[in-house]
């Protein structure tokens, strides 16, 4: 054999013994757990998530099935397992088994018709199920959109029925909380502190008329969109979602094929948390172990959390509804670690500095040193806006966090706090993240515009999203001005967090109301989006990463899936979560194996879920 | 004042405010990470084992109910708090008033859940509420 055909077999060898079981095998193996998955009437299921969750274990596994109705589960620790299939409009179907290292075992599943598979329906299949024959239609459902999902699973909101006397009970009550946070007045506004601005609106200049409300105060920005939407939005849903028959048809999403079923969804249950403790997931065990952060200072270790779970509330049952943020204690940001371990940040925005070191923050930085297990806080400033969402580390170690007036340096050395101002006011700095030139990036997302600070010469820049042109409205709808984070005008894109490929010159960012993806080439500020395919526009992309492949995959707030697009292709394609009402928010990838693993946080199901992938059967 | 008319009373109280949107999702995390005390560990520890119909309650109460009568900063500083329900019914608290509240609701103040919770819903909640409604909502220092 020549040299060169033996290295390209040594090679071939080493990229199998590297792909492992997880993305390697396209056929069923001898043994495990596997079965197939029919309906009533006998015919094979595709696309139907199997779950399996050993007895006391915080871990489920989830498969799903083939063309052919087949799954089959990667090799698990023997015990005791519950296991469950659903799918839309089938009823969640249980069965038990025992697991035994190197047995097959077969366990078959025969799914029954649910006849209230409206409970069962993601949050954008709710969207894709609402009357959409009219322009009018068509635009109140982006008026939700732009008015709800910040707070709120859609399915959530839309499950409920009322009369047009509540639903009005109820809008007014959600604008005295958008008013909270109403730029320049409310009280939540600001990062702790009175907007120094005055009467500042969302990008600049003065609202063109004072507008007061019950107890002659001024109403912000934000408020302002959703009064301006108000009683459309309360004859809308006394309509759709009132006391008289509702005209949904129901218009679930296709189930999976071929590669998006081809994935293990590891998914693990977290413990109960306070915002001072982060959380250090140990993936093989799925146990989390705590570390809290005391008012003096010390470093306090937890190895026995508490978890508050209730089966019944968090998604593993798609029958029992939507999640709002606050049903389960949900995870918001996590980080992979140097280390092996998955942390949990308390906050939103994590960061992982060149030492392996894990930061996050809320009023102030926090360090944790993973090798000494030790906490430390880096105060702000008396008087200083506290931090806003993104967190990240230059290659320098420097922790950079986003704030109010646009983004802040911290050396850890030092413990000195740098101001970096946007150029633009009251932009609502939002995601943060560091390119792979040192540049630092913020996403201001009342105003879809993206600053940054130049890695090099500390120079603070702007670009410009273009608003949307190509959906209906108005021109009263396009006289809208800017909101803040909770309501936004329709032509808004809602910029929110954003990640860069470290290993190119691109930023992406994921546009939440305007279901988009841009990337931004970081040397010619040049913008190129990509619209979200069919109903997925109504999925909420919350957050990028990009793998060491380039390849950009991002989270759905509002679609129990995960996003994959092929920058060389222009593909989209999206993965199911076994979750219903996942809210999955932030992300991160796992690039030490062959194949990238992603894993996503979900801040409304109390778990934290692992994706790998297969090869296709 | 007999006991019916009482519940009723009481429950009128209690459901003052109708359910509410929460803060941004951005301020959430912020109130998680401020409103949630050390207590969790002990507090979870101290929580009572609900039986399968409280359990399939707490999830609808938390699913329909927290936003008024989960208390926040927020919520007080606006005047839209309602109160608490957490240890405010027995298990002799009066069925009737209970199920005519969360069905009819108050107009004005709660909406009424007629449509949206079906018979057996409510009295899983109910169920719930009797057990002392003790959820440890999460995000909030109940």
């Amino acid at each position: 054999m020549k040299r060169s055909s033996i290295c390209h077999l040594i090679t071939l060898l080493a990229a199998l013994a590297c792909a492992g079981w997880n993305s390697a095998k396209a056929a069923s193996p001898a043994t495990g757990l596997m079965g197939v998955v029919k309906s009533a009437d006998r015919k094979p299921l595709e696309g139907v998530p199997v779950s399996a969750k050993a007895q006391g274990s915080t871990i489920t596994t989830s498969v799903y099935t083939n063309q052919s109705g087949e799954y089959y589960f990667p090799p698990l620790p023997g015990g005791q397992y519950q296991m469950w299939a659903q799918t839309v409009g089938f009823e969640l179907t249980r069965a038990e088994q025992t697991v035994s290292p190197g047995k097959k075992i077969q366990q078959d599943f025969t799914l029954k018709p649910f006849a209230e598979a409206w409970k069962q329906l993601s949050d954008a299949e709710w969207f894709a199920s609402l009357p959409d024959d009219t322009a009018a239609d068509r635009k109140m459902k982006r008026v939700l959109l732009y008015n709800c999902g910040t707070c709120h699973n859609s399915g959530f909101v839309l499950e409920k029925r009322f009369t047009p006397a509540d639903w009005g009970l109820i809008i007014s009550r959600m604008s005295r909380i958008s008013g909270s946070y109403d730029p320049p007045y409310g009280l939540d506004c600001c990062g702790g502190v009175s907007y120094p601005g005055g009467d500042q609106i969302p990008g600049g200049g003065k609202f063109a008329k004072a507008m007061l409300d019950d107890e002659n105060k001024p109403i912000g920005a934000e408020r302002r969109i959703l009064e301006f939407y108000k009683n459309d939005i309360i004859d809308y849903l006394s309509r759709v979602r009132g006391p008289e028959s509702s005209p949904l048809k129901l218009n679930p999403f296709p189930r999976a094929t071929g590669e998006s079923a081809a994935i293990v969804v590891t998914e693990y249950d977290i413990p109960s948390k306070d915002g001072r403790t982060l959380g250090r997931l140990d993936p093989k065990s799925g146990l989390t172990t705590q570390f809290r952060l005391t008012s003096d200072g010390a470093t306090v270790r937890n190895d026995k959390p508490y978890y508050h779970n209730n089966e019944f509330r968090d998604g593993s049952d798609w029958s029992r509804g939507q999640r709002v943020s606050y049903q389960e204690e949900g995870q918001h940001d996590l980080i992979l670690g140097r280390d092996g371990y998955v942390y949990l940040s308390p906050s939103i925005g994590v960061g992982l500095d060149p030492q392996g070191n894990i930061w996050y923050g809320n009023d102030m930085a926090v360090k944790f040193d993973a090798k000494a297990e030790k906490l430390t806080p880096f105060p702000l400033p008396k008087g200083w806006p506290i931090f806003y969402n993104g967190k990240d580390i230059d290659s320098r170690g420097n922790f950079w966090a986003a704030e109010l007036n646009g983004a802040y340096r911290l050396n850890p050395k030092t413990g000195e706090y740098t101001e970096f101002k946007s150029r633009s006011p009251l932009g609502r700095p939002y995601g943060l993240t560091v390119d792979s030139e040192d540049n630092v990036w913020f996403a201001q997302i009342a105003i879809d515009t993206l600053g940054y600070v130049d890695g090099a010469t500390g120079e603070v820049g702007e670009v410009k999203l273009p608003p949307i042109d190509d959906e209906e409205m108005s021109a009263a709808d396009r006289a809208v001005g800017w909101g803040w984070t909770m309501n936004q005008p329709l032509y808004g894109k809602g910029p929110r967090r954003l990640r860069a490929d470290m290993k190119g010159d691109s930023l992406w960012v994921c546009e939440y109301f305007g279901g988009r993806l841009a990337k931004i080439d970081i040397h010619a500020k040049k913008v190129t989006e990509y619209k979200l395919p069919g109903w997925y526009r109504y999925a909420y992309p919350y957050e990028p990463v990009v793998d060491k492949n380039h390849t950009v995959w991002f989270s759905l707030g509002n679609a129990d899936a995960l996003g994959r697009f092929d920058p060389a292709t222009a593909k989209f394609t999206f993965y199911p979560l076994p979750t219903r009402g996942a809210n999955g928010r932030h992300i991160d990838v796992d690039n030490t194996h062959a194949t990238p693993e992603i894993w996503v946080p979900y801040d409304a199901a109390g778990k934290v879920a692992r994706i790998q992938f297969r090869s296709p059967s | 004042m007999n006991l019916r008319g009482g519940m009723i009373s009481v429950l009128a109280l209690a459901c003052l405010l109708a359910p509410i949107a929460l803060a941004a999702q951005e301020a959430e995390s912020s109130a998680r990470a401020q409103a949630s005390s050390s207590a969790d560990q002990k507090r979870g520890a101290s929580l009572p084992v609900l039986n399968q119909q409280q359990r399939r309650g707490e999830a609808l109460f938390v699913q329909n109910c927290p936003l008024c009568h989960i208390p926040s900063k927020q919520k007080k500083t606006l005047g839209i708090q309602g109160p608490v329900l957490r240890g405010m019914y027995g298990e002799d608290a009066d069925q009737d008033s209970l199920w005519q509240i969360i069905e009819q609701g108050i107009p004005g103040k709660m909406p009424a859940f007629r449509f949206t919770l079906d018979s057996k819903q409510i009295d899983d909640v109910i169920a719930f509420l009797k057990a002392g409604a003790p959820s440890k909502t999460p995000g909030v220092a109940n």
